[in-house]
């Protein structure tokens, strides 16, 4: 019992930790739109990348 | 009608209007350039999805932010637009709305900001008002949430109260927009005029949205023609029979009672002085950091801290010894996830503190102004106070700071503006002053910070300065910022805005920094030997030693340093969790411990290291988002590595020599 406890404990913090973590990074790597709470209802596309500033460092 | 949006000038108050809506919060500044995307909400009073867009001055952009509004207006369906306009600026306002009055959707004027106008003498007869414009014109005020019944009446009334506007121009440029018209057969019927104007007006949305249909050298050619036969630029002609519509309107529905000379005119006097601007900033800010650290956060911290290293830290592993848990699970819990996200939330209190100290700067309208000293300071360091915008946002965080460099015009101003805003000294960075400075520098706590924040200024405009002589050379744009009106801050709006800056702090310790605590107890408790290692021979001293070499002219070349330094990469905040959990004590005793790996000396070079060596993860997905493009990206990641590393070994070098 004692170690049910301690493997379901361990577990959860670990899984926890470890879910958080690749989806904060998968979510921070993808910029503002991810991180965004409008994110689900913004059905458009003005979330684009600034397009004169992509002209210019892609030059 | 399903769809409204949301237009009018910058800092109006749209934001505020829309978060009365939609009863959401959306951060609102009281600056100009705060939205610089679109938001979508839902306006549940009416049925209806309302979108906020960022404030332009016309529907012809020249920067990035007035794009959006166009191409939206262009690209998307909307059914109605709310029009906000602020009374006390009502000429410039204008401007705008017979932009949006032309394109012949049903519009309803939200005049807000009457009390300002009230306090300088003008008051808008808006019965007048709505007969000439032929649209429902609503009273309100967006901060108070009063007139918004008026708005929901008159959306419900909307088909009564619509006509439709025309402004007739001089017959040679209405023969034109006949021609023009004529051609946009696929343009819905009441939008062509609008289109074929604008057209004229060579705005750069519209003419990149005609530029793929096959008659647009027709378009072009009728444009060039007309201009010829004018004999003056056609936007000039529009304008001018724009100007004395306005200016008929103005005299017949505004009135302009002589009132005193304003005592906002005179503050402003006073804070925008050439000479005493600067000083009373750098006042201003000591005294935020005097409050932070000395008078109310640290006291209110250290209770804090009192209860996670003592009564909690206790509670549980007494809770987890009942329950049979292992040592190494009350290992995990107690030296891994309290002490890593313990060791960071005790410093809530200081962030809360200096929150609400920005908020209320903000707020009360004197951060525009803090643009307006900077400009000429700015202007010689090759960008313009409008830069300095973005950098004051970077204070909060840098990603919206990243983000806030939109507004910017020029595009090497706005790749210089996003490269150095990292540089500003954001709040997760505080608790690893804090932590530093009860350690080090008890009695000149809030000095050190406040140098630190300097520092951060200072470095941003040095690397400008060569950035803007060198790789990005640089011809700079006017400055042109309106000051917003002082008002005395809502409570309020001040406490909503210092707990959205705020919660993002809870919302990291949840997540990334519980993960990254328990990431850097694990590698700290395991090592090439096995578990439950010394923590000497742990991976995590082996990962922190490797790069902590790097360290060692600087005085503080240990693993710990190292490892932690790498931590903070994922949040800065993590460099506090990992600094806790590697010395294994609480933050009380942590500060004694850590005087044997630190002098005050090394401790200041390690907090100046900190504040420049890498904008963190969020950050540079930011940038790379911003600017697209996998160069600039890894360029504004790295080379902050080395001018964190001079800078350092100045500070170093120097101390050493003095000491």
């Amino acid at each position: 019992m004692t170690l049910l406890v301690n493997i379901l404990i361990g577990s959860i913090i670990f899984g926890y930790a470890g879910i958080t973590l690749y989806k904060s990074i998968k979510k921070q790597k993808k910029g503002k739109c991810a991180a965004c709470s409008l994110q689900k209802s913004c059905s458009t596309n003005t979330c684009a990348p600034p397009s004169k500033l992509k002209d210019f460092t892609q030059k | 009608m399903s769809r409204l949006a949301l237009i009018g000038n910058p800092n109006i108050g749209k934001t505020s209007l829309f978060n009365t809506l939609t009863n959401s919060y959306e951060y609102v500044g009281n600056w100009s350039g705060v939205t610089v995307e679109k938001k979508v909400g839902q306006v549940k009073k009416l049925q209806k999805e309302i979108i906020d867009l960022p404030g332009v001055y016309t529907l012809n952009p020249i920067s990035r932010d007035e794009s959006v509004v166009t191409s939206f207006l262009l690209e998307d369906q909307v059914d109605g637009i709310l029009n906000i306009i602020d009374a006390s600026n009502f000429e410039r306002n204008m401007q705008l709305t017979i932009d949006i009055l032309e394109l012949r959707k049903p519009v309803f004027i939200c005049l807000n900001m009457i009390d300002v106008a009230k306090k300088k003498g003008i008051s808008i007869d808006v019965e007048k008002l709505q007969r000439f414009l032929g649209v429902p014109v609503i009273p309100i005020s967006a901060r108070t949430g009063k007139g918004v019944e008026g708005i929901y009446a008159a959306i419900q009334d909307s088909d009564r109260t619509q006509q439709r506007f025309t402004l007739t121009y001089d017959d040679l440029i209405e023969e034109g927009i006949s021609k023009i018209e004529a051609l946009l057969q696929h343009i819905p019927e009441e939008q062509r005029r609008w289109c074929t104007i604008q057209f004229l007006m060579e705005n750069e949305a519209v003419d990149a949205y005609l530029k793929e249909k096959e008659y647009f050298e027709k378009l072009v050619a009728i444009r060039t023609a007309l201009e010829k036969q004018l004999g003056e630029p056609l936007n000039k002609a529009i304008a001018k029979k724009r100007d004395l519509y306005i200016s008929t309107i103005y005299s017949e529905v505004v009135i302009q009672e002589k009132s005193e000379r304003q005592w906002s005119e005179k503050i402003d006097k006073i804070l925008t002085h050439p000479i005493l601007g600067v000083p009373i900033f750098l006042a201003l800010m000591f005294l935020m950091f005097q409050a932070t650290f000395a008078w109310i956060g640290t006291p209110l911290s250290d209770l804090l801290d009192g209860f996670v290293s003592g009564t909690l830290t206790e509670t549980v592993t007494n809770g987890l010894k009942a329950i049979g848990a292992a040592p190494f699970i009350i290992n995990l819990i107690c030296d891994g996830i309290i002490a890593g996200v313990g060791g960071v939330l005790v410093f809530i209190p200081q962030i809360f503190v200096l929150f609400f100290f920005i908020s209320l700067l903000e707020d009360s309208g004197y951060m525009a102004r803090i643009a307006v000293v900077m400009d000429r300071l700015m202007e010689f360091f090759g960008l313009n106070g409008k830069a300095f915008i973005p950098m004051i946002v970077s204070f909060g965080c840098n990603v919206p700071g990243v983000m806030a460099a939109r507004t910017i015009e020029q595009p090497r101003e706005r790749l210089l503006t996003i490269l150095v805003a990292p540089f500003m000294s954001c709040s997760a960075r505080l608790p690893v002053y804090a932590l530093f400075g009860a350690a080090f520098f008890t009695e000149h706590q809030s000095l050190v910070v406040f140098s630190l924040y300097i520092m951060g200024i200072v470095i941003a405009l040095i690397v400008t300065k060569i950035l803007s002589m060198t790789i990005l050379k640089n011809e700079t744009s006017v400055f042109i910022v309106e000051l917003p009106a002082y008002h005395v801050p809502q409570l309020k709006t001040l406490w909503r805005s210092t707990w959205e800056k705020g919660k993002g702090f809870f919302r990291k310790a949840g997540t990334i920094i519980f993960a990254g605590s328990v990431i850097i107890w694990l590698l700290s408790y395991l090592g090439p030997h096995g578990a439950n290692v010394n923590m000497d021979e742990s991976f995590l001293a082996m990962i922190g030693g490797a790069f902590g070499v790097l360290f060692i002219p600087l005085g503080f070349g240990t693993w710990q340093a190292g490892a932690s330094l790498i931590a903070g990469f994922l949040a800065k905040e993590v460099i506090v969790s990992t600094m806790a959990i590697i010395y294994g004590v609480s933050e009380g005793v942590l500060s004694s411990t850590m005087t044997t790996h630190f002098t005050a000396l090394s401790a200041y070079t390690f907090l100046a290291f900190v504040l420049l060596y890498m904008p963190c993860l969020a950050t540079v997905g930011a940038i790379k988002r911003e600017t697209q493009s996998v160069k600039w990206t890894l360029f504004a990641t790295l080379y902050p590595f080395v001018v964190a590393y001079i800078i350092a070994l100045i500070i170093y070098g120097i101390g050493n020599l003095l000491m």
